[in-house]
């Protein structure tokens, strides 16, 4: 039994860990962190989703339970973007926030399968989910029902605006999570309406509920206590933007939407450039980054003279208008044209490290293979290559932290739906082949 | 009509001790993200000992101030950033003041740290030679490109992090103009999410930590948490050929869409087929949305016309109007709030998600909990950003030896 991680070249010659379908059997013991914590995880769509499969990454075994009657909304073509036409086992999106789980497919409507549960519950550390609040209850299966199972299991509810207050029965979507956290009507250029938020939002309220999970699971180790954690993914938004909400009492005002600029700083901006790379280095550059955009920062004077001397646009320097930084700043509209009329004509990756190389904090505005052909990404380690069920081998991105002693890790692609339906009960539940036959029969397993 | 849940438990029955009761966390980090880490650990009751220099935090002199003239107490992201920690400062420039932080860490359980490898050699703190020296600490380093890879010291700022890590790309997707520039989301969220990112591993370090005794490095990159946020149309995009293109907005008469109301903006969101019935019956059941037989038309067969029926109808009603009518429906939807109405609403200030903190120059203000409640860990009584070096004497006394804490604030080691 070894893990499958090996090294292939990829398409340009850069090499991505690759792991093989469905090494999460094969991998042997997990090092991360959580290794030997096993959690239940009943989430669906993405912000769950993304919530366990960080405490996956973090080395737990983590069990995630599906059923044909209630498919993941990730599994399907309603969500779906980019070339997804597949079927439920081949959802890009599903794959991107279900690495490194089991999957179990129970119908919760019957008792085998509310059996089945209140069995894993017994061995279990911790359980997850981002129903509406009260829906596990009404089927006997919430905190109250698995706590009197396992006194110590840990157990987060993730809801839209939490499982209290008069709005707990809202639901919502990442977009409507951003509006009522604030960061909606904080988000756009100064002079358009507010931004509605994508993806990334649901992403920010799962780390969120793993933070709360990680939480449960450290206190339960250190007083031998569960709990049951309720978290809000409203609040999850709102808590990353503490300072908006001193404005309001401290100053009397709401902030406004700044888009890329800077309540001090000029100039601080994004810059249209001929290319993202100079010639365009590879292939499969794609069409939202053919144009280069570069972001470029000057917090000083130093920072601004250095950036003239770049450009060639050394008479800016002493041009009375841009002289101090809040010159610069009261006149950034006049300097943005400058500058683009100088980034227009250079490539923005290379364009970049020039700056840097002069102390200018400058980037390239990257996206999809702009961030998997980038140096530092690479040398940190770079993708991760694995092979869904059912479709070709993907990169994927490796998890936002490196422990040395127990690293995370992504060890399998996400699951069919229903893989490890009859490993679950078997193995770790010790089910006989006749029980499993009886459940399926039943309709417990569907 | 929706059904009421059953009320889960409660936080009034939270009696036992706060989460990190006992962990000790020594911070030297500025502006966002270490600051956030260090802040999700102290709020959660880790005694924590923020290391400044004299001048300190950098977040100090960021406008806007509590009353607008500048004032070193007052910046509204130092306070926001800094809750329940003590403030020391030492002079780092000095061996003595090395010394004193290295005395710092060697009793803490967590060093949380934002300064790059050059920059923790020049403090003799090497993250391998303190591992070495200190195998009991967890190392918790937050830095934009990562204390390991090529790009560890390059010259960057908030917006360069979030263009670099694709953030902004991913926000203009939202946009769903293909030729408008990459966006920064709006106040430090960007940031932030490295923050995060930090507490999440550094807390199942301290679970490895509190089975075995061993520390680690926890190395996070804040471009990396970033990207991580938006990994999903990272990985479409560079696997499948291409950025995924936005499934139509308009009106929300598809997937979704941004909608103004007669006082402001609302999100609606009905990607599911129960919720597109919700919305088409908190409008009172329009015929355009039914064909002959009465049956409801798939909303992906409808075209502007419906887009313009339910712009219509949501421009004619108030922001609260709307919302409340999709949501008894069934429909996702939320008004675009302010910040201030974000306070102000009902359901924050039940749940009570802010509290407030009193700050001896800003004067009180309600600051933000933790997005989740507890039902058996108690809650530590928070307190709002420390004076600068006000911890300074108390933190140290134990470490000044041979000095007195007035000898040594003579000579310039703590401040």
């Amino acid at each position: 039994m070894t893990t499958t991680t090996e090294r292939t070249n990829g398409a340009d010659g850069y090499l991505p860990h690759h792991v093989g379908h469905h090494s999460l059997l094969r991998a042997g013991p997990r090092r991360g962190p959580l290794a030997g914590t096993r959690i239940i995880d009943f989430t669906w769509a993405w912000a769950g989703p993304y919530g366990a499969m960080q405490v996956a990454l973090l080395g737990a075994e983590t069990i995630k339970v599906e059923s044909a009657t209630r498919i993941d909304h990730s599994r399907q073509r309603s969500l779906a973007m980019g070339s997804f036409t597949g079927g439920v086992n081949q959802a890009p999106m599903f794959n991107e926030v279900n690495l490194n789980k089991y999957s179990i497919q129970l119908n919760l409507k019957t008792e085998g399968a509310k059996q089945i549960i209140r069995d894993l519950a017994r061995t279990a550390d911790g359980a997850i989910d981002n129903f509406r609040p009260g829906t596990l209850d009404k089927l006997g299966l919430g905190y109250d029902d698995l706590r009197v199972i396992n006194p110590e299991i840990v157990m987060v509810s993730a809801s839209a605006l939490g499982a209290t207050g008069p709005e707990r029965n809202y639901t919502g979507y990442a977009p409507t999570f951003a509006a009522l956290s604030g960061l909606s009507y904080l988000s756009g250029e100064p002079e358009e309406p507010p931004v509605m938020m994508g993806g990334s939002i649901d992403l920010r309220a799962g780390t969120a509920a793993a933070l709360a999970m990680v939480a449960g699971l450290h206190y339960r180790e250190r007083t031998g206590r569960g709990q049951f954690i309720d978290a809000s993914s409203s609040e999850a938004i709102g808590m990353h933007i503490p300072e908006e909400f001193l404005h309001v009492d401290l100053l009397g005002r709401d902030g406004h939407r700044l888009g890329n600029g800077h309540r001090a700083y000029a100039p601080h901006d994004v810059f249209r450039c001929a290319s993202m790379r100079a010639p365009d280095a590879y292939a499969e550059d794609h069409k939202g980054a053919r144009t280069g955009w570069l972001a470029i920062a000057c917090r000083s004077d130093a920072e601004w003279h250095a950036l003239c001397a770049c450009s060639g646009l050394d008479h800016l320097r002493d041009d009375p208008r841009f002289r101090t930084g809040l010159k610069r700043w009261k006149h950034r509209d006049e300097l943005k044209p400058m500058i683009e009329a100088w980034t227009s004509e250079q490539s923005a990756v290379e364009t970049a490290e020039t700056l840097r190389a002069a102390g200018v904090p400058a980037a390239a505005s990257v996206w999809g293979s702009d961030i998997h052909h980038s140096e530092n990404f690479q040398a940190r380690g770079g993708a991760v290559a694995v092979r869904p069920p059912e479709t070709q081998s993907r990169e994927v991105l490796p998890p936002p932290w490196k422990l040395s002693e127990t690293p995370a890790e992504v060890v399998s692609p996400a699951p069919r739906l229903g893989e490890d339906t009859e490993y679950v009960l078997g193995r770790m539940l010790g089910y006989e082949q006749e029980r499993i036959g009886e459940l399926a029969q039943q309709g417990a397993l569907e | 009509m929706t059904t009421q849940s059953p009320q889960s438990p409660t936080p009034a029955e939270a009696t036992g001790p706060p989460l990190l009761e006992g962990v000790r966390v020594v911070e030297l980090a500025e502006e966002i993200a270490g600051p956030f880490a260090a802040k999700l650990l102290a709020d959660a009751g880790a005694e924590t000992i923020k290391v400044e220099s004299p001048g300190g935090d950098a977040a100090r002199r960021a406008a806007p101030f509590a009353d607008s003239a500048p004032h070193r107490e007052t910046a509204t992201t130092w306070l926001a950033f800094n809750t329940s920690k003590r403030s020391v400062v030492l002079d780092l420039e000095s061996t003595a003041g090395r010394r004193l932080l290295f005395e710092l860490i060697s009793n803490a359980d967590v060093f949380v740290t934002d300064r790059t490898p050059r920059q923790l050699d020049d403090l003799d703190l090497n993250p391998q030679d303190l591992r070495e020296r200190l195998p009991q600490l967890i190392i918790a380093a937050v830095t934009p490109y990562g204390l390991v890879g090529s790009a560890s010291e390059w010259p960057s700022t908030a917006l360069t992090r979030a263009h670099a890590s694709g953030s902004a790309a991913g926000v203009r997707r939202n946009l769903g103009a293909s030729a408008a520039a990459p966006l920064m989301a709006g106040a430090n969220v960007h940031e932030a999410d490295g923050g995060t990112a930090l507490a999440l591993a550094t807390w199942a370090a301290l679970i490895v930590r509190d089975r075995d005794g061993h520390g680690q490095i926890v190395d996070v990159s804040s471009v990396e948490a970033m990207m991580n946020m938006d990994r999903v149309d990272i990985s479409i995009a560079h696997n499948d050929g291409g950025p995924p293109p936005m499934p139509p907005r308009k009106g929300g008469s598809a997937f979704g869409g941004r909608l103004e109301c007669a006082d402001g903006h609302l999100i609606a969101v009905t990607p599911q087929a129960h919720q597109w019935a919700g919305l088409i019956k908190a409008m009172g059941d329009p015929d355009w949305a039914y064909d002959a037989d009465g049956t409801l038309i798939d909303r992906l067969r409808l075209g502007d016309e419906a887009a313009e029926a339910i712009e219509q109808w949501a421009g004619a009603r108030t922001r609260d109007e709307v919302f409340r009518a999709l949501q008894v429906n069934s429909a996702p939807a939320g008004p675009v709030l302010r910040p201030s109405e974000v306070m102000n609403s009902e359901q924050m200030q039940v749940r009570e998600f802010f509290d407030v903190l009193p700050h001896p120059f800003a004067g009180s203000a309600r600051y933000p909990q933790f997005a989740a409640r507890w039902n058996r860990a108690g809650r530590p009584s928070r307190s709002a950003a420390p004076l600068l070096g006000s911890a300074s004497t108390d933190a140290m006394r134990d470490h000044l030896h041979p000095w007195t804490a007035v000898q040594a604030r003579r000579a310039g080691v703590i401040g």
